[in-house]
């Protein structure tokens, strides 16, 4: 069981975003793809969840473009980053939107939004109209959604979050990260876009770091987050030091090329 | 469905049911309600009344409900796929486009054919080739709101197209091309009730789009991410909303504001998700139109009002009330 990518690359009116991509998202990993803004990240995010369509992508040795768009929805479960939801929908019925791809019963759904509102603490949002939320509100009932649409599954399922906790506060992120390692230990594959190389490394059990559509790096944050790496990608002069057994970075200047 | 949900339902179809027989009753000539029902049992079947009732109003009302009903649960259905709950198919122009083609039908190819049927052909081509328009210009500027503007032009198009066929047209003919531009549920016959009872069968295709409109308010990649086909679906819910609103166009003419105004009513009190808003919208726009119409029976009685024109001096102010109230919440 896992979502391979081999030699992929994606073209969007002749501009190359990704070039000869080889990744393999194992299922109980935490995956994070991080690296400079325009890198690649959401292209590869979108191509691996198969948002976007791109040739040498399969799940389980089949391509990702063969199965039919309601059994992968079972499968593999996304979040972009922004959301366009403008309609004042009740945020537990944005949660049981998450429950479309499976036409379980309504009272089974019912079950499933309780638990996930009571695993991210949404009790005082759930009868909320959505489109009076917060940025942060928004985004934590978002989350819930893709909770939802993978909660009785959560062995199989890939899982892809793109800058989930960019809206997030503190604690919320802890709360965050929290379930998102609950989903990996229960055997489900996550995969994160992330800005923040310090939450992406003590997180993470493989980063991804990209640079113009290609792969720079990968592997264990050990081997990714170092200084020369920091440097060839971003540009940026820092300091490396070990925080909970994980390097951490402090950005110090700009390198002039 | 709560029982709060239900209880909202019931109210409607009892509110349905009383305007009904209200509308059946007042008119150029009075009818008391002992009449009516003597008359629908199949009593008094040669008299007056009985003509009054069933060949004249009864179609009418029925007209009023399946046309209003129709209008307002594709405008529902187009808000969802458009994502915009501004999008109204008077506003983007697909009704006058229908409207449109409905009057070159009329100028143009003349009356061979059975005329209704005729009729209600060229004004769901004009219907459907707008809506794609608006689409595809929409698509192409890239924003919701380039579809806006979209339709503003194509409206306004459209609408001298009409002009122009008025100008060229014979007298008789040109009263039948200002019929469309107003909307008038004057002139219902059984054989336009015929035409229109496709209407409730289209709410219910619509219907079963529920879940699928729900998720495709969250964005097409969100939809994709849930299981929808995106392109099946948009063809399914513009061919629907393109016929529902053709039909009414071409029994009608050009009915304003009630797509619009409408499923914004159902969302405000009875919730968003579409297996709400659908059927709801359905039953509120049909009850709106049989009351907007029974009113323009009676305002200037014995002369009839448009009930186009009253429609869009109710649901003008009530635009812009939404514009002035929604502070950037609407999402154009």
């Amino acid at each position: 069981m896992s979502l391979k990518l081999t030699d992929v690359s994606y073209t969007v009116d002749r501009k190359r975003l990704l070039s000869d991509i080889n990744v393999s998202i194992q299922p109980g990993k935490i995956n994070s793809f991080i690296g400079p803004n325009g890198a690649g990240k959401t292209t590869l995010l979108r191509v691996a969840s198969g948002a976007l369509s791109a040739l040498g992508v399969t799940l389980n040795s089949i391509p990702l473009t063969e199965f039919a768009l309601d059994d992968r929805a079972r499968k593999v479960a996304c979040l972009n980053q922004s959301s366009e939801l403008e309609f004042p929908f009740k945020c537990f019925e944005v949660l049981r939107l998450g429950r479309i791809p499976h036409r379980t019963s309504r009272r089974y759904d019912e079950r499933i939004v309780e638990e996930v509102i009571n695993r991210l603490g949404l009790d005082g949002l759930a009868d909320r109209i959505y489109t009076t939320m917060s940025g942060g509100e928004k985004q934590r009932v978002q989350i819930g959604r893709i909770l939802c649409q993978v909660w009785d599954n959560i062995d199989s399922a890939f899982v892809f979050f793109d800058e989930p906790t960019a809206e997030l506060d503190l604690a919320h992120q802890l709360v965050f990260f929290d379930v998102i390692k609950m989903l990996a230990a229960k055997g489900a594959s996550v995969s994160l876009v992330l800005h923040d190389i310090n939450l992406a490394s003590r997180f993470s059990d493989d980063l991804v770091l990209l640079k113009s559509g290609r792969i720079l790096a990968m592997g264990h944050p050990r081997e990714v987050v170092t200084k020369e790496n920091i440097r060839l990608t971003f540009s940026v002069e820092a300091e490396v030091q070990n925080l909970f057994c994980r390097p951490t970075i402090q950005a110090i200047s700009v390198v002039a090329d | 469905m709560s029982s709060n949900k239900a209880i909202k339902f019931s109210l409607l179809i009892i509110f349905l049911v009383a305007w009904s027989v209200i509308s059946l009753s007042v008119g150029a000539a009075q009818v008391s309600i002992p009449d009516i029902i003597a008359v629908l049992q199949g009593f008094k079947v040669d008299s007056l009344q009985s003509t009054i009732i069933i060949e004249i109003r009864l179609p009418r009302i029925l007209l009023a409900i399946f046309v209003g009903a129709g209008i307002a649960a594709s405008g529902a259905a187009i808000q969802g796929l458009f994502r915009n709950p501004l999008a109204d198919p008077a506003l983007i122009g697909v009704s006058s486009g229908a409207a449109l083609f409905a009057a070159l039908y009329l100028v143009v190819s003349g009356f061979f054919f059975n005329v209704l049927y005729g009729l209600a052909a060229s004004a769901f081509l004009g219907g459907l080739l707008t809506t794609c328009l608006v689409l595809e210009v929409g698509r192409r500027g890239g924003t919701n709101s380039a579809m806006l503007l979209a339709g503003v032009a194509i409206n306004a198009i459209a609408i001298a197209c009409i002009g122009f066929l008025s100008y060229i047209s014979t007298d008789m003919q040109l009263r039948s091309v200002a019929f469309w531009a107003l909307g008038s549920l004057g002139g219902a016959d059984w054989n336009k009730i015929y035409v229109a009872s496709l209407i409730p069968l289209i709410i219910i295709a619509l219907s079963l789009e529920s879940a699928r409109l729900n998720a495709i308010t969250l964005g097409e990649t969100e939809a994709i991410h849930l299981g929808v086909s995106i392109g099946s679906f948009r063809v399914r819910i513009i061919f629907l909303t393109a016929l529902a609103v053709s039909i009414g166009v071409a029994l009608t003419g050009v009915i304003a504001f009630i797509g619009l105004v409408v499923p914004h009513l159902v969302r405000l009190t009875m919730g968003s998700t579409h297996q709400t808003v659908i059927p709801a919208s359905a039953l509120v726009g049909g009850l709106l139109l049989l009351v907007a119409d029974t009113a323009s029976r009676m305002l200037f009685a014995p002369a009839e009002l448009p009930v186009g024109i009253l429609t869009a001096l109710i649901g003008g102010p009530f635009f812009v009330f939404l514009i002035m109230r929604s502070k950037g919440s609407l999402g154009i």
